[in-house]
C-alpha cells in the first residue's frame, strides 16, 4: 500500500513532466519551426495590423461587404463599453423550438429588405441559421452567389462591375478537400479582403463608394 | 448527399477495417509477451523508467492488488489536478490571468476528467490557464485513456488456460499503452492536425482590428497537443468551449476526418487485439462485426432522418448548429461515432440534430458505449453483454453457459448485470430528480419533450463516461456539478470495478476445451444474439423515456407544433 501510493506519486510527477510538460512543448516547438503562422491562428496581416484570422468569421453588417452566417455569440467581437469577450458557444435550440423559428423569421425578414424576392424558401439555409460555434468562417456558394446583388447596389455597380463580382465570388469557391472532404464553400474574409483591395487599386471615380 | 459525402463514408470504414487490422496487430505485439526484435530501442527505455519508478516489470498482480493499485493511483491523480485548477490563478503560464477555478465547477472538472467523461461545464478559452490545459488536462487526457485498457489487458488475462490468480501488472500495462501507443500517435495527429490550422502556441490571446472596425478576441493555446489525445483517447474535452466545432480546434474538413477517424481508430482495432490475446482472432472479429451492425444501422437512420429537413421550418435542412466546411453528412458520421464511442466531442450542436438522429445520439450513450466504446472499457462493457448473452442462450438450450472456455457462473452473470444496471440506474433516478425540481429545470435551454431530452442526455453522457452535451442545458449550477460528478464517478468505478473482480474469478477457473456440449460464440448466430440481447436491455431500459422525449418531438415537428 504504502509502496503502491510512493510510486503512484512518483508516476504522476512523471508524467506531468513528460506528458504535460515536454510533450507538449515539443509540438510547440515543431508548429513554431515548421508551421508558424497556422500555430498562431492564421491570422491575416494588413499594413501591420491584426485584422483577423483566416479561420475566423467577423462581424459584417454593411451591406457593402459579404456577410457570414449568422452567429450565435456575435463572433466573439469585443463588447464596446466593457472591453470583454462573448464566449464561443451555440444556440442549441431543437427542431421545434419557438425561438428558432421566431429568429428564422427575422432573419428572412432581414435579407428581403435588400433582396425583395427572398423568401424563406429561396434563401441559402446556412444565412438563416446560426452555426456550430458561432466562428464559421464559410458560407456556401450558393450564399456568396445569393449576396451579390445586395452588394452591386450598396456599391453602385453597373452590370460590368457585378459580372467582375461573380467571376470574383467563382475563383474564390473552394471544392470538398482532395476531392474527398466536407462541402464546397467560400471564405467570406478572405472575399472580403480581395474584394476590398480590388477597390483600393482600381479606384472608379464614380462606384466607388 | 453529395459525392463527395459518399466517398467521405466509404474512405471512412476502409480506414476503420484497415486500422483494425495494422493497430490491432501492432497492439497484440507490444502486449503480447513475444519479444520483437524492433522493440528492443523503445524497451530499453521502458526498462529504465521502471528502475527510476521503482517499478518491478515481473511482478505480477491478482486482481484486489491490480484493482487498488489502479484506484490509488487515479486518486493521487485528481488531487493534483484539483490543486491546479484551483490555483491555476497564482501560477504561470496564464496569460490571461485566468482566475482559479471554483471548487464545485473544479470538482466537476476534475472528475469529469479522471474519469475519461470530459463532461465540461466551462469553456476553456475564458475559464483555463494555459497551464491547466496542458499540465493538468493534457496529462489526465492521457492518463485515464491508458487506465481503460489496462482494465482490458487484465479482463483478457482471465481466459489463460492455465488457472492462476495472476492478471499481470498495472504499471506495466499502464505505461506500454503510454510508451507504444498513444504518444507516438498523439505526436504524429497533433503535427497533421497543427498542418491544418490547429493552433499551438504559448503565446497570449491576439485583439484584431476587424475590416469593419470593431474588436474581435482571437484565442490561441497550446491546442493542438491537447485536441490529439482527446481525439485518440476517447476523452472528448475540448480546448475550445464548441469543442471540434470551433475552427482552431478542427479547421478544414481533411482535420475533421484524422480527427474522426482518430476517435474511432483504437477502439475498433482493440476487439482485434483482444481476440489476438486469447489465442482467437475470430472471436475478437465477431464482435467487432456486432459493434459494426450497430454503428452502421445507427449511422443509416441518423443520416436519414436529418435528411428529411425540418418538417416545423418549410422543410428547412437541420443547418443550425452546424459549419458549412463539414456539411450535413460529417456532422451526422461524427455524431454517432462520438457518442458510440465514449468520446464525446462534437463538430456540430446535438441538441439541434433532428429529433430522431439525436435520440440515435442518445441510445448510443444510453446502451453504455458499447459500439466500439470507450478506449477499453468500449470492449469490457460489450463483454459484460456477451456474458449476459452466453447466460441466457445457455437457459434456453439447456447448457452450462461457457465463454472461451470457462465456465459462466452466477457470480460472474450478477457482476455482469450489476455493471449493465448501475449507469442505467443512475440516469433514469437523475434524470428523475433533474426533471422533476426546480433546481433541475431552471437550467433548460428548450421546453416541452425537448427539454426532457437535455435532462435525459446529459445523465447518460455522464453516467456512461461520455462527456458530450445538448448544449441547452447550463450544467455550471451546484446541483449539476455535483450530481453529474457523483454520476461520472460512479459510472467509471463500476465499469473498472465489476469487470476486473470478474477477471479475477473466471482466471482462477480450470479451462475447459470447447465440446458438443458448448454454444459456439464465433458465429452470425451469436452476433444476432448479442445484438438481441442489447436491444432489448436497452429497450426495456429506456423506450419509456424516449418516447416522452425524441419520439414526441419528431410526432410534433412533423405536425408543425413548436414549444
Amino acid at each position: 500500500m504504502k509502496k503502491d501510493i510512493i510510486i503512484s506519486i512518483k508516476y504522476m510527477i512523471a508524467s506531468t513532466i513528460i506528458l504535460g510538460f515536454a510533450y507538449t512543448i515539443f509540438i510547440t516547438f515543431i508548429a513554431q519551426t515548421f508551421f508558424y503562422s497556422r500555430g498562431h491562428g492564421s491570422p491575416i496581416v494588413s499594413n501591420g495590423v491584426v485584422i483577423g484570422s483566416e479561420l475566423l468569421a467577423q462581424e459584417f453588417k454593411d451591406p457593402k461587404w459579404f456577410w457570414e452566417r449568422p452567429s450565435a455569440t456575435k463572433y466573439v467581437t469585443l463588447d464596446d463599453k466593457t472591453n470583454a469577450p462573448v464566449p464561443t458557444g451555440a444556440s442549441n435550440y431543437g427542431a421545434i423550438n419557438k425561438d428558432l423559428k421566431k429568429e428564422v423569421d427575422e432573419r428572412v425578414l432581414a435579407i428581403s429588405k435588400d433582396n425583395p424576392a427572398a423568401t424563406i424558401t429561396n434563401i441559402p439555409p446556412d444565412l438563416l441559421f446560426t452555426s456550430a460555434s458561432g466562428l464559421d468562417p464559410h458560407i456556401s456558394p450558393e450564399a456568396a452567389y445569393f449576396q451579390i446583388s445586395r452588394i452591386a447596389q450598396a456599391r453602385n455597380m453597373g452590370s460590368e462591375e457585378k459580372n467582375k463580382l461573380v467571376e470574383m465570388v467563382r475563383t474564390h469557391v473552394e471544392p470538398p478537400q482532395y476531392y474527398l472532404f466536407g462541402m464546397p464553400r467560400v471564405n467570406v474574409l478572405k472575399l472580403n479582403m480581395y474584394l476590398k483591395q480590388y477597390y483600393e487599386q482600381h479606384p472608379d471615380p464614380i462606384n466607388n463608394k | 448527399m453529395t459525392q463527395s459525402d459518399v466517398l467521405t463514408l466509404i474512405t471512412f470504414f476502409i480506414v476503420i477495417s484497415g486500422g483494425t487490422y495494422i493497430l490491432g496487430e501492432y497492439m497484440y505485439a507490444v502486449f503480447s509477451k513475444n519479444n520483437y526484435t524492433w522493440l528492443k530501442i523503445p524497451s530499453i527505455i521502458e526498462i529504465k523508467f521502471y528502475k527510476i519508478m521503482g517499478i518491478n516489470p515481473d511482478e505480477e498482480m491478482n486482481y484486489k492488488e491490480y484493482l487498488s493499485v489502479l484506484l490509488i493511483f487515479n486518486f493521487i491523480g485528481a488531487i493534483v489536478l484539483l490543486f491546479i485548477l484551483m490555483a491555476q490563478g497564482i501560477l504561470p503560464f496564464n496569460p490571461q490571468h485566468l482566475a482559479g477555478v471554483p471548487f464545485w465547477l473544479a470538482f466537476n472538472t476534475t472528475i469529469s476528467f479522471v474519469t475519461n467523461t470530459n463532461w465540461q461545464a466551462y469553456s476553456g478559452e475564458n475559464t483555463l490557464s494555459y497551464l491547466s490545459q496542458f499540465s493538468g488536462l493534457t496529462v489526465h487526457n492521457f492518463l485515464s485513456a491508458a487506465t481503460g485498457i489496462t482494465v482490458l489487458l487484465a479482463f483478457a488475462r482471465a481466459f489463460k488456460t492455465k488457472p492462476s490468480h495472476e492478471l499481470g501488472n498495472f504499471w506495466v500495462d499502464l505505461t506500454k499503452t503510454l510508451i507504444y501507443l498513444f504518444l507516438p500517435l498523439s505526436i504524429i495527429l497533433s503535427i497533421f492536425l497543427i498542418s491544418q490550422g490547429v493552433v499551438q502556441t504559448f503565446s497570449p490571446y491576439i485583439t484584431a482590428t476587424t475590416i469593419e472596425g470593431s474588436k474581435q478576441l482571437i484565442p490561441l493555446g497550446p491546442a493542438a497537443s491537447q485536441i490529439a489525445i482527446k481525439q485518440l483517447g476517447t476523452n472528448g474535452g475540448g480546448f475550445f468551449g464548441v469543442n471540434s466545432a470551433h475552427p482552431f480546434e478542427n479547421a478544414t474538413p481533411f482535420s475533421n476526418f484524422l480527427e474522426m477517424i482518430s476517435l474511432l481508430l483504437i477502439p475498433a482495432a482493440l476487439p482485434y487485439t483482444f481476440g489476438r490475446l486469447i489465442g482467437s482472432r475470430r472471436q475478437g472479429m465477431i464482435i467487432w462485426s456486432a459493434m459494426a451492425i450497430l454503428l452502421i444501422t445507427g449511422l443509416g437512420i441518423g443520416l436519414w432522418a436529418e435528411y428529411q429537413g425540418n418538417s416545423a421550418l418549410s422543410g428547412l435542412p437541420f443547418m443550425e448548429g452546424k459549419e458549412v466546411r463539414f456539411g450535413i453528412t460529417n456532422s451526422v458520421l461524427w455524431g454517432v461515432s462520438t457518442t458510440a464511442t465514449a468520446n464525446g466531442s462534437v463538430n456540430a450542436m446535438h441538441s439541434s440534430f433532428a429529433p430522431i438522429t439525436g435520440m440515435i445520439a442518445t441510445i448510443n450513450l444510453m446502451l453504455g458505449e458499447i459500439i466500439y466504446g470507450g478506449v477499453g472499457t468500449g470492449l469490457t462493457g460489450m463483454l459484460m453483454y456477451v456474458i449476459l448473452t452466453v447466460f441466457i442462450t445457455g437457459l434456453m438450450v439447456g447448457r452450462t453457459p461457457e465463454y472461451l472456455g470457462k465456465k459462466i457462473e452466477a457470480r460472474e452473470i450478477k457482476l455482469a448485470i450489476i455493471t449493465i444496471l448501475i449507469p442505467s440506474a443512475l440516469i433514469l433516478i437523475g434524470s428523475m430528480i433533474a426533471s422533476t425540481t426546480q433546481m433541475g429545470l431552471s437550467s433548460l435551454g428548450n421546453k416541452g419533450p425537448h427539454g426532457l431530452m437535455e435532462i435525459l442526455y446529459t445523465y447518460s453522457s455522464c453516467s456512461q463516461n461520455n462527456g458530450s452535451a445538448f448544449g441547452g442545458l447550463n450544467a455550471n449550477t451546484a446541483f449539476y456539478n455535483s450530481s453529474l460528478g457523483i454520476c461520472m464517478l460512479i459510472g467509471r468505478l463500476v465499469s473498472i470495478i465489476f469487470p476486473l473482480a470478474i477477471a479475477g474469478n473466471l482466471a482462477q477457473k480450470k479451462y475447459t476445451p470447447p465440446s458438443l456440449g458448448t454454444f459456439p460464440t464465433d458465429n452470425m448466430l451469436f452476433v444476432t444474439l448479442l445484438i438481441g440481447v442489447i436491444l432489448i436491455v436497452g429497450g426495456l431500459t429506456f423506450f419509456p423515456a424516449l418516447s416522452l422525449g425524441s419520439i414526441v418531438e419528431h410526432i410534433l415537428m412533423q405536425k408543425g407544433i413548436l414549444f
